[in-house]
C-alpha cells in the first residue's frame, strides 16, 4: 500500500499526528492524541465505574429515607440515573473503540519519556501533599518550588534559590498576616492524615458488605 | 429598558477605591495571563476565585470580569507576535495577524486587535446592558418546573463544549454530576458519597476541581513540552503605528462583528472562538479586498478581534437573568456568584438589580483599563512574550494550591484536587474534554434541586413539565440547541476553523 492510501485511513482524531509518524517512519505520537487502545481502556474503565457506583457504592454510602424508597424523590434516585446513562454511554464508547481498534490502521504509540514526565510531575504533586503533611507548607513549597522549576529545566541556581525563598515567605506573610488564614504546620496535619485513613476504613467497611464481600 | 435611578446607586457602588483596585488587577493579571501561551482565561479565573473570597461581591466580580475580558484580548498578542494563540479565542487572529508581523506591521496589528476589541466590547455591552431588563422581566414568571426546563437548555451547552466527540463530552458530563452529589442532598439532607469524611459533607468545592481540572493536567503537558522542545522566541520589527484614518476605516467590519458575536455570545456554548471566526469570514466576505486576507489584511484582524471581545457582554445576559452560562468561563463566574450568596437566575434582578447593573458598569470599567493597560502592553510586547514559562508554571502551581487550600482551610481539598488533577490529565490524553466535566458539576445541584422541588409540587408527575408554555419552549429549545450544535460540529469537521479551535 503506498503512503497515501495509508494516509487516507487514517483516522480523523488521530490526524496529522500518524500521518507525520508513518511519513517518517517513527511510531511515535503526542501523548494526548487519542488511541484506540486507550479508548478501550477508558471506556471499559467508566462501564466498570458506573457499574461499581450503582451496586456498590450507592447502597453502602446513600441513606435513602424509608419513605422515599424507589420514588424520584429518592436522594439514591438522581445518581442512579446518571450511573445509568454513564453505563450505556460507556458502552457504545467501548464498543465504537473496539471497532475503531480492529478496523482502521494500527496507530503510533506515546513516547515512553513523555509518560515518564507526566509520572514524574504527578509525583511531585503527591510528594507536595505529603510534604505539606510532614514539613508543613511554608517549607514544602520552597522545596517544591525549587524541585519543579529544576524538573522544568532551569538551571539557574541563584534564580530558583530566591523563588524558593521568597515566594513561600510572600505567600505565608498574605495568608497568615494579612489573610489570617492558617497554613498548615505540621503537627496538625499528620493528625488530619490519621483521618484520613480512618475515613479510607469506614468507607471501605459497607462498601465490602454492600458487595457481598465481607 | 434601563432604569436610570438604579443605575446612579450602581455607579456610586463601582466607583470605590477597592472596586477599581480590583478590577484594574483583573485586568493587569488577565492581560499576562493572555499574553502566556498554555495559560487560559479559565485558568487565570479559577487562580484568581480564592481571593475574592475576601472581598465584597462588587469588588470579586470586578477582578473576575477584568481577567474575562481581558484574556480574550490578550491571547492575540501571542497570536501576532509569534503565531501562537495565548488563548483558543485569539486562532483567528493569527490568520492575518502573523502575516502582518511578518511583514513588519507588527504594532499595527496589535492596536488594531485592542481597539477592535475595544469598541465591539463597549457596543455588545450596551446591547447587552439595554435588553437585559426585559429579559429578567420575562423570566420573573418562572416557577421550578420552567426553571428546571431553562436548566436543561443550559445543559445543551455541553454538546456546544464537548469538541470533536460528543460521546465523550456526555462521558464527561456524567463524572461531572455525580461528582456534584458528593455531600448533603438538597432536599433531605442526608449524606451521599462523603465516605465518613466529614470535609465531604459540604461537597467537593468547585474551586478545587476547576483548579485540578484545568491547572494541574496543562502544567503536566507543559513539563512534556518543555522536554521535547526549547525553541527561542525571536519576534520581528514592531514597524509603524495604526493611524486614527485606519481605525475609522474598518467600522462596519466592528458592527458586523459585534452583531455577529453578540448572538452568538447569547446562545449557549458557542463562546469566543467561533464569533471571532464568524467575524473574520464575514469581514472577508464583505472586504472590497478578500485576496489580502491570509496574507496579512488589518480588516481580518479588526473582524477576528471584534468578533471574540463582542461576546463579553450578551453572555452575561443569559447567565444572570436565566442562570444559563454562555460557556465555561461565565459558568465559573456563576459559580463565584453562587459563592457570594447572589443566585444567578430569574430572582437576581428583582433582589439586586444594583449589582447587575454594577456588572455592566464593570465591563465597561474592565475594557476602559484593557485599553490603557493594552496600549502600554504593545510598548513592552517584546519581552512580554518571552516570558519563562519554566519558571511560571510551576509558580502558578503553587498559587493553585494555596488558593485551594483558602478556601475552606481543609488539607481533603488539597488532595481532592490533586487527584481531579490526575484524573483530569488522563481525560486529556484521550480526548475527553474536561469543560463538559465543569459544566456539569456547576449546573448539576441547580439541576437537582429545580427536579426534585418541581416533583414534589407534582407528587411525582412528570408532567408538570409540560404543563406550562415556557418550560415547553425551553425544553424544545434545549433540543433544538443540542441539535444545531451537533449539526455544526459535523459542518465544520474536518475544516481548518475546526481545527484551530480545537487545537
Amino acid at each position: 500500500m503506498s503512503d497515501d492510501g495509508s494516509a487516507e485511513k487514517i483516522s480523523r482524531y488521530a490526524g496529522e499526528a500518524m500521518q507525520g509518524a508513518a511519513e517518517q517512519g517513527q511510531p511515535y505520537i503526542d501523548i494526548d492524541t487519542p488511541k484506540y487502545r486507550g479508548d478501550i481502556i477508558a471506556a471499559a474503565v467508566c462501564l466498570g465505574f458506573a457499574l461499581a457506583v450503582y451496586f456498590l457504592i450507592i447502597p453502602a454510602h446513600i441513606y435513602v429515607p424509608k419513605a422515599f424508597i424507589g420514588t424520584a424523590n429518592s436522594p439514591a434516585f438522581l445518581p442512579k440515573m446518571i450511573c445509568i446513562v454513564l453505563a450505556i454511554l460507556s458502552a457504545i464508547y467501548l464498543a465504537n473503540s473496539v471497532l475503531s481498534f480492529r478496523r482502521e490502521t494500527p496507530q503510533g504509540r506515546s513516547r515512553a519519556s513523555d509518560w515518564g514526565i507526566a509520572g514524574a510531575m504527578i509525583g511531585i504533586c503527591m510528594i507536595y501533599v505529603g510534604g505539606i503533611l510532614v514539613l508543613g507548607m511554608t517549607i514544602a513549597t520552597g522545596l517544591c518550588v525549587a524541585g519543579t522549576i529544576y524538573f522544568f529545566g532551569e538551571r539557574r541556581y541563584g534564580l530558583i534559590a530566591g523563588i524558593a525563598i521568597l515566594l513561600p515567605a510572600i505567600l505565608w506573610y498574605f495568608f497568615v498576616e494579612v489573610a489570617h488564614i492558617l497554613l498548615p504546620t505540621p503537627e496538625l496535619q499528620i493528625l488530619g492524615g490519621t483521618a484520613a485513613i480512618e475515613a479510607a476504613i469506614a468507607w471501605a467497611g459497607p462498601v465490602i458488605q454492600a458487595g457481598g464481600l465481607a | 429598558m434601563i432604569e436610570w435611578s438604579i443605575l446612579s446607586q450602581s455607579f456610586s457602588q463601582v466607583l470605590s477605591w477597592g472596586v477599581l483596585l480590583s478590577c484594574f488587577a483583573g485586568v493587569v493579571w488577565g492581560m499576562f495571563v493572555g499574553v502566556t501561551p498554555g495559560l487560559t482565561g479559565i485558568m487565570a479565573v479559577v487562580i484568581a476565585l480564592p481571593l475574592t473570597f475576601f472581598m465584597d461581591a462588587t469588588s470579586s466580580i470586578a477582578l473576575l470580569l477584568g481577567i474575562y475580558v481581558t484574556a480574550i484580548y490578550g491571547g492575540s498578542v501571542t497570536a501576532i507576535m509569534i503565531n501562537t494563540p495565548g488563548t483558543p479565542n485569539a486562532a483567528a487572529t493569527v490568520l492575518d495577524g502573523y502575516p502582518l508581523a511578518r511583514k513588519g506591521k507588527t504594532r499595527q496589528a496589535l492596536e488594531m486587535a485592542l481597539f477592535a476589541s475595544l469598541t465591539s466590547g463597549v457596543l455588545s455591552t450596551i446591547v447587552a446592558m439595554s435588553i437585559f431588563p426585559v429579559v429578567a422581566a420575562v423570566a420573573l414568571d418562572f416557577g421550578a418546573p420552567e426553571v428546571f426546563a431553562v436548566i436543561v437548555f443550559s445543559i445543551t451547552i455541553i454538546a456546544g463544549v464537548s469538541g470533536d466527540s460528543l460521546l465523550k463530552g456526555m462521558i464527561a458530563a456524567c463524572f461531572g454530576f455525580l461528582i456534584a452529589m458528593i455531600g448533603q442532598d438538597p432536599i433531605h439532607g442526608s449524606s451521599r458519597f462523603t465516605f465518613g469524611v466529614p470535609d465531604f459533607q459540604a461537597g467537593v468545592h468547585i474551586l478545587t476541581l476547576l483548579v485540578g481540572l484545568f491547572t494541574i493536567p496543562e502544567i503536566i503537558s507543559r513539563a512534556i513540552e518543555a522536554f521535547r522542545s526549547d525553541e527561542k522566541i525571536t519576534v520581528g520589527e514592531m514597524g509603524p503605528g495604526l493611524t486614527f484614518r485606519q481605525y475609522i476605516t474598518y467600522w462596519p467590519t466592528y458592527l458586523r462583528s459585534t452583531v455577529g458575536g453578540s448572538l452568538l455570545g447569547a446562545l449557549p456554548g458557542l463562546g469566543g472562538s467561533p464569533a471571532a471566526f464568524l467575524g473574520y469570514f464575514m469581514a472577508k466576505r464583505f472586504s472590497k479586498k478578500p485576496d489580502e486576507f491570509g496574507k496579512g489584511s488589518l480588516d481580518g484582524v479588526a473582524g477576528a478581534e471584534a468578533g471574540n471581545n463582542a461576546v463579553c457582554g450578551p453572555a452575561l445576559v443569559p447567565m444572570m437573568s436565566l442562570g444559563i452560562p454562555g460557556d465555561t468561563t461565565t459558568a465559573v463566574l456563576m459559580g463565584a456568584l453562587i459563592i457570594h450568596g447572589l443566585s444567578p437566575g430569574p430572582l437576581l434582578f428583582d433582589s439586586a438589580p444594583d449589582f447587575v447593573y454594577s456588572v455592566f458598569l464593570l465591563l465597561f470599567l474592565s475594557l476602559i483599563f484593557m485599553g490603557v493597560v493594552g496600549v502600554g502592553l504593545i510598548r513592552m510586547a517584546k519581552w512580554v512574550v518571552r516570558m519563562p514559562t519554566k519558571i511560571l508554571f510551576p509558580i502558578v502551581f503553587i498559587l493553585a494550591t494555596y488558593g485551594t487550600y483558602a478556601v475552606r482551610g481543609t488539607m481533603v481539598d488539597v488532595i481532592s484536587m490533586v487527584g481531579v488533577g490526575i484524573l483530569g490529565f488522563l481525560m486529556r490524553t484521550q480526548k475527553i474534554p474536561a469543560a463538559p466535566f465543569a459544566i456539569a458539576f456547576i449546573l448539576g445541584p441547580l439541576f437537582e434541586n429545580e427536579l426534585r422541588k418541581s416533583l414534589i409540587i407534582s407528587g411525582g408527575s412528570l408532567d408538570i413539565f409540560v404543563h406550562s408554555s415556557i418550560s415547553i419552549t425551553f425544553l424544545v429549545l434545549a433540543a433544538l440547541s443540542a441539535g444545531l450544535t451537533v449539526y455544526l460540529h459535523r459542518r465544520l469537521e474536518g475544516t481548518d476553523a475546526a481545527r484551530m479551535i480545537r487545537d
